[in-house]
């Protein structure tokens, strides 16, 4: 549910997060000037497409790698500072399900093996209640008693990543990121899933960070959003507020592009040129796609910073917010 | 390998004329276990047809099949191919090269795999343009790869050719395979999950480009994709595969609303589209589809099925035609019931969309591909 009580702290405050590979020569940040805050029990949903810093972002959160500025604080503790032992502890309150249901499962272990792995680490119980909670949880995600036995090489994709959900789950984390859990699964299956991650987060108090492409997911799974563009985030509202009324104009285009069965004759968007690796030196890195700035000077030549726009809340970087409607 | 009864025949198609790929009571099998269960269809000139299953479904071995690229233990047990009026089951490997590049094309998922790391993007044009004009000068492959590349978006195409694969992003190098695809002209694309790897808005550009070469060059597009989004969009008809089989048939606009087999209506039901509710649990499909080595008898969808009954278990549905028109038929005993039964959200769809785009507004067209060639609709 979305944050009413302003007073509540926030589990997670980024603040000022930039993040570049290649520090030095050459160095970009993929990540620049990056803020926001996510409450206890919400879910907030970072979408954009590839290139955008939202897998970065998630790394940078979950502590993989340095960051070159900023700050990361979770439930009060600066993540980004601690290290060795304390970075151990803390590391069971935030847990990650990653894209890639093939190279994150070890592939030697068995079904629970894997989930009771991360019990074990952390001193949960003991062995035989790690492996009932191994089973309660597998069989939640419709991994019923006679997958606990087998490898990660007997299963679909779809079948890994709910396994690679439940290790997830089993410390049980205050916050989790998850990177495109649902990417890889079937349709049915994603509905499914999607289904257990809500379920999970009402039982359990969890507050989500939803890496996303999917916008129809995010739309009905989250209840904030992150648009982010090459590195930036250029607009971020409630989910209801974002996508009924989006103002920058690539999520208008990001939003038009997205398939929907229902509106077989609607005209799609299309951007201009390729897409970019790097945002531009100087002006708005939507710029030279942009089907509203592209030939007006102010988009090449200043940097637009977020600014407050339609609703409570919603706010987007963009020198033209609003101008663009998709037609659909 | 298997011999089958032959399946009850479908309505014989009435004009065949049009018709650049036919496919027919078509059975694969891998070693002897049916994966493709009497596929029936045909694609007319500048139709796009998308065939829309989830993993297992059988639409990838059909794809393969269609191209005649199975792997070595597989093949078609029976039933037919036709491109172009010629029946290609069992032609050699040596007879299919000659069709395919030429007649009927190919377009895979994975664009990185699909390309030569180490090779030029203009010699791999060349390469394929040698393959079906040996004789083919110098001067003509640069001409011809420069029109390619342009005809698929790629801005710059005379200094895009000396490039390498990695020097292409993900959404050009799956336009590349397209423009590899089409450079010989050929009369049908089947293109198996082509922009399932991309962006959205990456993957609009590739369907504006496809939908340009059926409106420009008359192609006709085999579309194989899980997303019903995308078939909705991009297609004239679907086919919805289950368990091997094509349990649905319909024309594309209609298969939202019009949705007449149980597992079209799940599959839709379980999407979450925008208006949904998050209060509300997803609809979705308890189980999992059957193994093909393992089918229950009756209908294949019969025991994951909340429209089931009795019959349903025993007898296998015929293909049952659903609405006025003769181009939608679902194989289910229920199939009316379950045309006349909306996928949830529907009615959040017929909601105003927003205000129509102000005065001013410089967004340029898309691209010229408003207009549709007559004979795509019907």
């Amino acid at each position: 549910m979305p944050p009413t009580d302003t007073l509540t702290a926030p589990l997670l405050r980024v603040s000022g997060l930039s993040k570049s590979y290649n520090r030095g020569r050459g160095g970009y940040a993929v990540l620049d000037d990056i803020s926001f805050d996510l409450f206890p029990g919400e879910t907030l949903g970072v979408v954009g497409e590839s290139g955008c810093g939202k897998s970065t972002l998630a790394r940078a959160i979950m502590r993989i790698g340095d960051i070159d500025r900023g700050s990361i604080t979770l439930d009060g503790t600066d993540v980004s500072k601690v290290r060795g032992k304390a970075l151990r502890e803390l590391r069971k309150t935030f847990q990650m399900v990653f894209q890639d249901p093939f190279g994150s499962l070890d592939p030697r272990m068995t079904v629970a093996q894997l989930v009771e792995q991360p019990m074990a680490v952390h001193g949960i119980s003991d062995a035989a209640g790690r492996r009932s909670l191994a089973r309660s949880i597998l069989s939640s995600l419709g991994l019923e008693e006679r997958f606990l036995e087998r490898t990660p090489g007997s299963l679909s994709g779809g079948q890994r990543q709910r396994v690679a959900i439940a290790r997830a789950l089993a410390p049980s984390p205050q916050l989790v990121v998850l990177d495109e859990p649902i990417s890889a699964l079937d349709v049915s299956v994603q509905a499914q899933v999607l289904n257990l991650l809500a379920d999970e987060q009402r039982r359990l108090g969890l507050t989500y960070l939803f890496i996303v492409h999917d916008l129809a997911a995010a739309e009905y799974f989250c209840d904030r959003i992150l648009v982010l563009y090459l590195g930036r985030i250029v607009e971020s509202g409630t989910s209801e507020e974002l996508f009924r009324n989006p103002q920058h104009p690539y999520t208008v285009s990001l939003f038009s592009a997205a398939p929907d069965p229902r509106r077989g004759d609607r005209k799609r968007i299309v951007l201009r040129g390729e897409p970019q690796s790097k945002r531009p030196a100087t002006g708005c890195p939507f710029a030279s796609r942009c089907p509203v700035g592209f030939d007006r000077e102010i988009c090449h030549t200043s940097t637009p910073p977020l600014a407050p726009t339609a609703g409570d809340g919603h706010v987007a970087a963009c020198h033209f917010a609003g101008e663009l409607k998709d037609t659909r | 390998m298997s011999t089958l009864t032959p399946p009850a025949a479908l309505p014989a198609p009435t004009d065949t004329t049009d018709s650049v790929l036919e496919v027919e009571n078509l059975h694969v099998a891998y070693g002897s276990t049916q994966v493709v269960r009497d596929v029936s269809f045909r694609v007319r000139r500048a139709e796009k047809v998308g065939i829309v299953g989830e993993s297992g479904s059988g639409k990838s071995t059909l794809a393969l099949a269609i191209v005649g690229l199975l792997a070595s233990n597989g093949s078609v047990s029976s039933g037919a191919v036709r491109v172009l009026g010629r029946d290609t089951v069992g032609l050699s490997d040596r007879e299919f090269d000659r069709i395919r590049g030429r007649d009927l094309s190919l377009v895979f998922q994975d664009p990185l795999t699909s390309l030569d790391p180490v090779k030029t993007i203009g010699h791999q044009i060349a390469e394929v343009l040698k393959e079906h004009t040996p004789k083919i000068s110098r001067a003509r492959i640069r001409e011809r790869s420069i029109e390619l590349l342009n005809s698929v978006g790629v801005s710059d195409p005379a200094s895009r050719l000396n490039q390498y694969p990695h020097e292409y992003s993900g959404g050009m190098r799956q336009r590349v395979l397209i423009a590899i695809a089409i450079a010989n002209d050929p009369a049908v694309l089947i293109a198996d999950e082509p922009t399932t790897a991309l962006d959205v808005t990456t993957q609009a550009q590739v369907l504006e480009v496809l939908d340009s070469l059926v409106d420009r060059l008359g192609i006709s597009v085999v579309l194989i994709t899980h997303d019903l989004g995308v078939v909705s969009e991009f297609c004239d008809r679907v086919l919805v595969m289950y368990a091997g089989r094509v349990v649905e048939s319909s024309p594309a606009a209609s298969l939202f609303a019009h949705a007449s087999h149980p597992y079209s209506l799940a599959l839709l039901d379980s999407l979450p589209l925008p208006g949904r509710s998050r209060s509300e649990p997803l609809a979705w499909i308890p189980g999992a589809p059957p193994a093909m080595t393992d089918l229950p008898t009756g209908c294949s969808f019969s025991p994951r099925c909340t429209w089931a009954v009795d019959a349903c278990s025993v007898v296998a549905p015929p293909k049952i035609m659903v609405g006025a028109a003769d181009d939608h038929w679902s194989e289910c005993h229920r199939a009316e019931e379950v045309a006349a039964a909306a996928p949830v959200a529907e009615a959040a769809s017929a909601a105003p969309p927003e205000s129509p785009a102000p005065a001013g507004d410089p967004a340029p067209p898309a691209t010229p591909t408003d207009d549709r060639t007559p004979d795509a609709s019907h």
